[in-house]
């Protein structure tokens, strides 16, 4: 055995401690282990370390993790998430369709004097409200955060449906 | 001692993430929620190696999972589930250690030694620890790793992160890293002895 042999096994006994040599490079490791206390002693080390880093304590992620992820999500989501809209539409489409039906048929079920006054209802109905729950208020709300950032998305703007929608 | 590892890849067909994976392309958001949670854990403390800092590594951690999302539509699985998802891992740290801004571009070893104490002190209380000097010893050894680590270049450290802590095959390391199994061989070796030169007192 001679320190030459050493020299050019050392780089080979990492990937030998990790398992990564070939059968035929391993037995010739192994071969020149059995008579090198030194290199024996380097494998050891080597280990050593490896068990080291395997055993640095790992952190555990915060409770907040995945909901901070769907709020970036939410904030800007990819195109294929806004196909959720799609569906949404899908399913709340004839829903909205039904009942503008029926308000049509109880319209026109109406005297002429009673839609009159259901017209003025509405134009009242339209008229600027403070009070709360209004859209001004609600507005207001969601710039100061007073929104979950997930019901942003019930709201879309028109450049985040996708072009079958518009 | 040995760990054998040179064993054949999982297909991808054969990798239940992969199927999670094409569960999320064709529209299941439950098959992502449960990608992440399986492996949202794994790459925090990956981040957390390679960046050092718990705030960052989740934030890093976020940015990894916002790409996977938005990779779901035009996913093609051509590796194992882990393998890509490493590689975007990979990429997101390296884009920040390699951001002038990062502090471990700057600061000398003996303060991250100092920093890297401090945290192990902060984040890691041990109510169970035994006082005096192997607990003390113990958090010496952990801050001078998370510093020599943190120290090491780039590549190395990717590579031995991956490896040791993660468990990867080198053949693993190399797809995560896009390059050959003899590069890797050679960053594990050349990350190791350092290792080896800096924590010589604790061997």
């Amino acid at each position: 055995m001679t320190s030459k042999d050493c020299e050019t096994l050392a780089p080979e006994l990492v990937a030998y401690v990790d398992g990564e040599q070939p059968e035929t490079e391993r037995a010739r490791i192994e071969a020149h282990l059995d008579g090198c206390p030194a290199c024996r002693r380097e494998v050891e080390r080597i280990a050593e370390i490896g068990a080291m880093i395997t055993r640095l304590p790992r952190i555990e992620p915060s409770p907040e993790l995945e909901g901070a992820l769907w709020r970036r999500l939410e904030d800007d989501p990819p195109a294929h998430a806004r196909g959720r809209w799609r569906r949404a539409l899908l399913v709340g489409g004839p829903v909205l369709a039904t009942a503008a039906g029926l308000a049509l048929v109880w319209y026109s079920s109406l005297s002429p004097g009673a839609r009159t006054r259901a017209s003025a209802g509405r134009q009242v109905a339209a008229a600027p409200s403070p009070s709360p729950g209004s859209g001004a208020a609600v507005a207001d709300a969601g710039e100061k955060g007073g929104i979950e950032p997930g019901l942003r998305l019930a709201n879309p703007a028109p450049g985040d449906l996708p072009p079958e929608l518009l | 001692m040995l760990k054998p590892r040179n064993l054949p890849l999982a297909t991808p067909a054969s990798d239940p993430d992969v199927r999670l994976m094409l569960r999320f392309r064709a529209g299941d958001e439950e098959a992502f929620r449960e990608l992440f949670e399986k492996h949202s854990g794994a790459i925090v403390n990956f981040a957390y190696h390679f960046v050092g800092s718990r705030p960052r590594a989740e934030e890093l951690a976020q940015d990894v999972f916002l790409q996977v999302y938005r990779a779901g539509a035009r996913y093609e699985p051509q590796a194992k589930f882990t393998t890509w998802l490493y590689r975007i891992a990979t990429n997101a740290c390296l884009n920040e250690v390699r951001r002038p801004e990062h502090r471990f571009r700057t600061r000398p070893l003996e303060h991250q030694v100092e920093d890297s104490r401090e945290r192990a002190e902060i984040a890691f209380p041990d109510p169970h620890a035994v006082r005096g000097e192997s607990a003390l010893a113990g958090r010496e050894l952990e801050a001078r790793m998370r510093a020599v680590l943190g120290e090491l270049p780039e590549n190395q450290r990717a590579a031995l992160v991956l490896s040791r802590v993660e468990g990867m095959s080198y053949r693993e390391v190399a797809e995560a890293l896009a390059c050959s199994e003899s590069a890797v061989k050679s960053l594990v070796f050349r990350a190791t002895a350092t290792l080896r030169k800096h924590l010589a007192e604790f061997l």
